[in-house]
């Protein structure tokens, strides 16, 4: 337990929290379903009491009488207050009226002395307007002229551009095109000699396992069979690589083929690049005599 | 009368030796989640370096160059790099010393690749027993404790006259509780323990295809 704590300190730490979260489930998970909350009724006591009844009244009265008069007096009170109120706001009311009215006159010859003011601002901004819109119009005039002589440069310009530009790809292309024949070219000698060589040594494979090879007695003419072989560099042939890819419906036959292979081995591959096309060798055998 | 029959209140209210058996059964399945979690990566990671090994040995570089290359990524190699490395350097070693029988240099080299896989499937197999051994122990153990909760309640039902059900329910429930945690940890533990055997044993039966392959190979290079 300790030599896992200080190898892998995650699986310790996965197997406590899993039993955690269990123990965590068990306890909240049970306990929601099993024990639903009982609502306790909620009641409310009254409580009763033994009153005196006469002693009761005259303390009523007494109370009566003292609430009565002090009734008396704030009423007195207030009417004093709201007499004094009402001369102090008849007052201020005259003191107000005066104010506006002098407001309202100094007002009025605001009002006219802007209005005039306006008028003359107006005549002038017209007038300044019409001359700006005239010089514009001017302006855009001469504008128009020069964009047109400069749009016309300008697409003789790109014509000649274009014409250059067609001849340089059709120059490219030819040059690719060439290039291209003469790679195929190369490339079709390389294969070819490629091929011869790969033919050279399989045929040289065929005779090397063909010499190991015990026919069975009574196999005839006719029959052939494909094998697939799996190769390592050096031609060494890996241990169960040896496969039948199309029998000969002779058993036998095709069991012999097998053993010729795996007694031939080493092979004798060729080194390098090469090698790749006979990673997995296939050979075709038939009884040539 | 408590009617609480909530499991903690169980827990709490059991006898020592019922609560002894529980917190020993609660550590036993702890301690099994841990090994499982540990075996599943380890052997994960075995088995992708086995495949990753395998596909690089036939691949069909050199051998020898293979070896160096293995020298060189340093001490984490485990599995069949290992037992590769092994017969690899006591045939490089054998043939170095000038033995000219081709037989006993495949044999040494097969010798010390038997060494390094039992190794290997020894490293593999650490701690499966714990597994095996919460699994087939623990579900007595739990066993044990409700036993002897049962006891313990049937005991104090005998001092009183008129038995009644809530007197031996709440004993019963929480002995009961001891048998249920034995198997939570038995049950992962036997399912573990089956699984990761099983795994191993396929890992061991790939290295031995392994060892037998590589000693053929060698044998022919010895031969030529």
């Amino acid at each position: 337990m300790l030599g896992i704590l200080k190898r892998s300190p995650l699986a310790v730490f996965m197997a406590v929290l899993l039993h955690v979260l269990i123990v965590f489930f068990l306890i909240y998970g049970l306990e929601w379903e099993l024990f639903p909350e009982k609502a306790k009724p909620q009641v409310q006591v009254v409580k009763a009491q033994v009153v005196d009844a006469d002693k009761l009244q005259q303390k009523e009265a007494a109370e009566k009488a003292k609430l009565k008069k002090q009734q008396e007096e704030a009423r007195k009170r207030k009417q004093a207050e709201e007499r004094k109120k009402q001369a102090a706001l008849e007052k201020k009311r005259k003191a107000e009226a005066k104010r506006k009215a002098d407001a309202k006159q100094k007002a009025e010859a605001e009002k006219k002395r802007k209005a005039e003011a306006k008028r003359k601002a107006e005549a002038k901004r017209k007038a300044e307007a019409q001359r700006k819109a005239e010089a514009k119009r001017k302006a855009d005039a001469e504008a128009k002229r020069k964009a047109e002589t400069k749009r016309k440069a300008e697409a003789e310009a790109k014509r000649k551009a274009e014409a250059k530009r067609q001849a340089e790809l059709a120059a490219k292309r030819e040059a690719a095109a060439r290039a291209e024949r003469e790679r195929a070219l190369q490339e079709q000698l390389a294969a070819e000699q490629n091929a011869r060589e790969i033919d050279r040594y399989v045929a040289v494979i065929k005779q090397q396992i063909e010499r190991n090879w015990l026919r069975p007695a009574q196999s005839g003419e006719q029959l052939s069979c494909i094998v697939q072989v799996r190769l390592i560099p050096g031609g060494d042939v890996v241990p169960g690589g040896v496969s039948i890819i199309k029998g000969s419906g002779n058993a036998a036959f095709d069991r012999s083929v097998e053993a010729a292979v795996y007694k031939a081995a080493p092979l004798q591959v060729p080194s390098g690049g090469l090698f790749e096309s006979f990673r997995n060798l296939r050979l075709n055998f038939k009884p040539s005599k | 009368m408590s009617t609480d029959l909530s499991i903690t209140h169980l827990i709490l209210n059991a006898s020592l030796v019922v609560q002894l058996v529980i917190a020993l059964l609660v550590f036993a399945s702890v301690m099994s989640w841990t090994m499982i979690f540990d075996r599943r990566r380890v052997l994960r990671r075995a088995g992708r370096a086995a495949d990753d090994f395998e596909s690089r040995f036939w691949s069909g570089g050199d051998l020898a160059e293979l070896y160096r290359q293995l020298e060189r990524d340093g001490d984490d190699d485990s599995g069949m790099a290992a037992i590769f490395r092994a017969g690899f350097r006591e045939f490089a070693r054998l043939r170095t010393k000038g033995h000219k029988d081709p037989m006993a240099m495949v044999q040494g080299a097969q010798r010390s690749m038997r060494v390094s896989l039992n190794r290997e499937v020894d490293r593999l197999e650490n701690h499966l027993s714990t597994l095996a051994t919460v699994g087939s122990t623990s579900p007595y153990v739990g066993l044990f404790g409700t036993v002897w909760g049962i006891m313990n309640s049937f005991t104090s039902l005998g001092n009183v006259k008129q038995a009644t059900l809530a007197l031996v329910a709440p004993g019963i429930a929480e002995a009961l509780i001891a048998t249920a945690i034995g198997l939570f940890a038995a049950i992962p533990a036997v399912v573990a323990y089956n699984r990761y055997s099983n795994k191993v044993e396929r890992l061991n039966n790939r290295y031995d295809d392994f060892v037998e392959e590589f000693a053929t190979i060698l044998q022919r290079q010895a031969g030529s």
